[in-house]
């Protein structure tokens, strides 16, 4: 009696559910779409498959969701970037400079940075008002905001923020680090009971540079190298700012609107040959690095100089198939080359004018693509410029004494530098070697100073060298980019659900395993604020905007109210 | 003779031609350019593809392509710039022939002597003991070995350098680890190849003759044994200096093993085509080499290829 009552109660709710179900255009979930798959993009080396596997495993934890991981290598994975071949990405970017417009400018409608197609006029309108803004706190202000709008709309989830691990002996001192721009300066380093003599150093670049032209250069490697043979207007201090007088400039003035620079050179500049260094090189290297023939990747580094960007669009044709039209670029770029706002007004002044006041404009002079260039040096060694160490003319603390490819490298002491008393480090050797157990190992025999230290090697060193064990924020973040023409990614639900589900700190601690701290927001804290000591994230994106542990109950409840939107069914 | 050296040649120079294509080919589908940088922008990548001549028709850069290397010009390379094909080859390959022939010698001598101790002492202890070394050398890779090493030898006593490429002291290691895998492969090799040798008749007849056991080695067992041995030579030869890249790589050796798989990496046109058609050059001389040699060795090859021409 009670088993039929109990089967008439159920047949009356299935009856209803039937009608209910016949009623609403839905279809009944057995009959729903499955949710299309959704390809994870990520490199292929060993660590960042780790890294992907452990947020696929996060993913399918908290959403139920699987996502079909693809490993390819770095230029691959950037091309399937480019062309929107993916639904998902675990992408990093790097500042240029200690801004945060560095991270925001290339999420704007067009940007050749934007591969996940996402487009929003506010924010469009915010960085091109930040862009103009000559107060340096409004500046700030819109960016926060243009990075608020950015993070709610969840077309980018940031996931973690670096942090780069080294070691170095108690003998080593004051080896200027930085997260932008080179990494090791090493012009005020000096050495303390160092086993095999003081102030030398014995580092490891960890492979050939690839390019010593400053104009051209891309690389850190390279930076590093760059940085410690040549020198730009200013030097980036072991205070952390680049004061006046700290490098080739004696001193600098701005004009009222913050549009006009005049910098004046100091006393007796030399090239290590001997030659004065004068404002002409920098005239000559800032024109050299956005023309076209040049095809400098850093060119839009000086596109804030008035004419610069004229100049990077002239587009030359092949001499041979067109020599009437190449004649006509050639006297077109001379014309637009003599337009471009940078002028040596004489030997030791040189005059810039600024299309929008800029507050990093000190600090981007002491970036390589700025870095002064002998013109006659230059043209005598043309294409193999800076390929030997004998064909290229140096003007920074130290010189390259030799550059055995692949093998090794000597910087010395150089003679002629400004401030050569102040350098004690008289001879630096670096070893190119790629694999990262060697160094630990030599590390260990004392026979390198200093080095990175590999993922695998952080409890040991904490353990057993803890005084020597460092860690610093880079100015990197790693986010995914979520594709806005993916059937589902287009919804902005789920892409919160992504975001929501993902819990940054266990990420962190459990899968990275390497200090790196979860991104609540996109620009790294080591970009600064309107002053120095402010750190951008915190004080003008909100400290912890997105929670570092995420929110898994309500990514879940989101994800329902998303896949019912689209369309879908639900996961298992 | 003469014909049968100058048809392998010939056959050598197509193959050559089919290699350069077949990796033109390949290199252009690969996705991705030398351009393709985190922080390439559209204008520059247009700049830079102009200025190696990307941005001709591909059938174009294939005749480019071919044209120089008539003329011996494997170009310049992209990523590191400025610095030309011909010149990372000419400058890196003899380090990496230095370290491959120092482990190859090393390699040769050893398991040889090994194998035929093994054979002569078939069952017994030292054949144990040569049968466990040839076994480890083929299983235990070399980058296990060399961490093992540089770990011991290096970084806790202090004997040998841990890395670097100076004086003769820092060879030891790298040939050491380079060649343990040959090593182990002439020594199994070797011992079989003996140990067929010794069970024929014409060794009983030796024997029978009263030749000592040391004449018979020599004589009889180990001329006959070594030729299916110095057939696998040539290629291992090839194998020894191309397959550098680990070693190099883990003690900082500047030899030309990387830029075989970094210029993939780096999407280097030039510095890709330069490596592959240099290996592809060397394997098949030296595949030629050996099918020289080995009709000095044994006359009745060079009677019987001679008259199939």
């Amino acid at each position: 009696m009670r088993m039929k009552k109990h089967l008439a109660t159920s047949m009356a709710i299935l009856l209803l559910a039937a009608l209910f179900a016949a009623c609403t255009p839905a279809k009944p979930s057995s009959e729903l779409d499955p949710l299309p798959p959704i390809k994870f993009l990520s490199g292929d080396s060993e660590i960042a498959k780790k890294y992907s596997m452990g947020l696929q495993e996060i993913v399918r934890n908290g959403l139920g969701i699987e996502l079909t991981l693809e490993n390819v290598d770095f230029a691959t994975r950037l091309d399937k970037m480019r062309n929107g071949d993916f639904a998902l990405v675990l992408a990093g970017w790097g500042a240029d400079y200690n801004d945060p417009m560095s991270f925001l400018d290339m999420w704007v409608t067009g940007s050749p940075y934007n591969d996940v197609g996402w487009s929003n006029e506010e924010y469009d309108n915010l960085i091109a008002q930040a862009k103009a803004s000559a107060d340096p706190v409004e500046r700030m202000e819109l960016m926060g905001q243009a990075e608020k709008i950015l993070l709610d709309d969840a077309a980018i989830i940031p996931v973690y923020w670096p942090q780069r691990n080294y070691a170095e002996h108690a003998w080593v001192k004051n080896i200027v680090r930085s997260a932008i721009g080179p990494q090791n300066d090493w012009k005020f380093a000096y050495t303390e009971g160092r086993p095999g003599g003081d102030n030398k150093l014995a580092l490891n670049l960890g492979e050939e540079p690839p390019d010593l032209q400053s104009i051209t250069t891309t690389d850190q490697v390279s930076f590093d190298i760059v940085n410690a043979t040549l020198e730009g207007m200013a030097r980036l201090g072991p205070d952390g700012n680049f004061a006046m007088g700290s490098g080739l400039a004696k001193s600098w003035t701005i004009s009222e609107d913050g549009k006009t620079y005049t910098f004046t050179l100091k006393d007796g500049l030399k090239w290590s040959d001997g030659t004065p260094l004068t404002a002409h090189d920098f005239e000559y290297a800032w024109k050299k690095a956005v023309d076209p023939r040049t095809a400098s990747q850093y060119n839009y580094m000086l596109f804030n100089i008035v004419g610069a960007e004229d100049v990077a669009n002239i587009v030359i044709p092949d001499k041979d198939a067109d020599p009437n039209g190449y004649a006509e670029a050639i006297s077109e770029l001379n014309a637009a080359m003599d337009a471009m706002e940078v002028e040596a007004t004489d030997d030791k002044t040189l005059v810039v004018n600024l299309i929008a006041p800029s507050n990093v404009f000190i600090n981007l002079t002491a970036f390589a693509t700025y870095m002064p260039l002998n013109q006659a040096a230059h043209e005598r060694w043309g294409e193999e410029y800076a390929t030997e160490a004998n064909k290229m003319l140096y003007c920074g603390p130290f010189t390259i004494k030799e550059w055995s490819h692949d093998s090794k490298m000597v910087l010395v002491k150089n003679p002629n530098y400004w401030d050569a008393g102040n350098v004690k480090i008289t001879e630096i050797s670096f070893d190119m070697i790629k694999d990262i157990n060697t160094p630990v190992s030599m590390y260990e025999a004392d026979q390198l100073d200093a080095i990175g230290v590999p993922g695998d090697f952080i409890p040991k060193f904490q353990a057993e060298r803890p005084t020597e064990f460092h860690q610093m924020a880079d100015a990197v973040a790693w986010y995914l980019e979520c594709n806005l023409e993916h059937d589902a990614m287009k919804n902005q639900a789920f892409r919160k659900a992504l975001a929501q589900a993902i819990d940054r700190k266990a990420y962190c601690d459990d899968v990275l395993k390497n200090f790196s701290a979860p991104a609540t927001s996109l620009t790294p804290p080591s970009i600064s604020g309107a002053t120095p000591d402010e750190v951008f994230a915190e004080k003008y994106v909100g400290k912890d905007y997105l929670p570092p542990t995420g929110d898994p109950a309500e990514a879940k409840e989101i994800l329902e109210q998303a896949l019912t939107e689209l369309g879908y069914a639900l996961p298992k | 003779m003469g014909r049968y050296v100058v048809k392998r040649f010939t056959f050598m120079l197509i193959s050559l031609w089919v290699i350069v294509t077949v990796c033109f080919i390949l290199m252009n589908a690969v996705p991705g350019s030398p351009f393709t940088t985190a922080k390439m922008t559209p204008l520059v990548q247009k700049q830079l593809e102009r200025k190696y001549g990307l941005d001709k028709p591909k059938w174009d850069q294939y005749v480019t392509l071919l044209r120089n290397l008539m003329r011996g010009d494997l170009g310049i390379s992209i990523r590191e710039r400025g610095r030309s094909v011909n010149g990372i080859i000419a400058s890196r390959f003899p380090v990496s022939l230095i370290l491959g022939a120092e482990a190859l010698a090393f390699a040769v001598t050893t398991g040889l002597a090994l194998g035929v101790i093994a054979s002569l002492y078939r069952g017994r202890g030292l054949d144990y003991v040569a049968i466990i070394i040839a076994i480890l050398g083929v299983s235990v890779p070399n980058f296990v070995v060399a961490s093992t090493l540089q770990y011991f030898l290096g970084a806790k006593l202090k004997i040998l350098p841990i890395a670097r490429w100076e004086g003769p002291a820092y060879h030891i290691l790298p040939a050491f680890a380079l060649g343990l895998t040959t090593l182990a492969t002439m020594a199994r090799m070797m011992r079989s190849s003996m140990l067929e040798v010794i069970n024929q008749d014409y060794i009983r007849t030796a024997k029978a003759k009263g030749l000592t056991p040391t004449q018979i080695t020599w004589r009889h067992c180990l001329r006959n044994a070594i030729l299916p041995v110095v057939t696998v030579l040539g290629p291992l030869i090839a194998a020894i200096t191309t397959g550098t890249l680990v070693v190099e790589r883990m003690f900082g050796i500047p030899g030309l093993g990387r830029y075989f798989v970094d210029s993939i990496y780096n999407r280097d046109y030039p510095l890709i085509m330069g490596t592959t058609l240099f290996y592809s050059a060397l394997l098949l001389f030296m595949t030629f080499l050996v099918d020289v040699l080995y009709g000095f060795i044994d006359p009745r090859i060079r009677i019987a290829k001679g008259r199939a021409d």
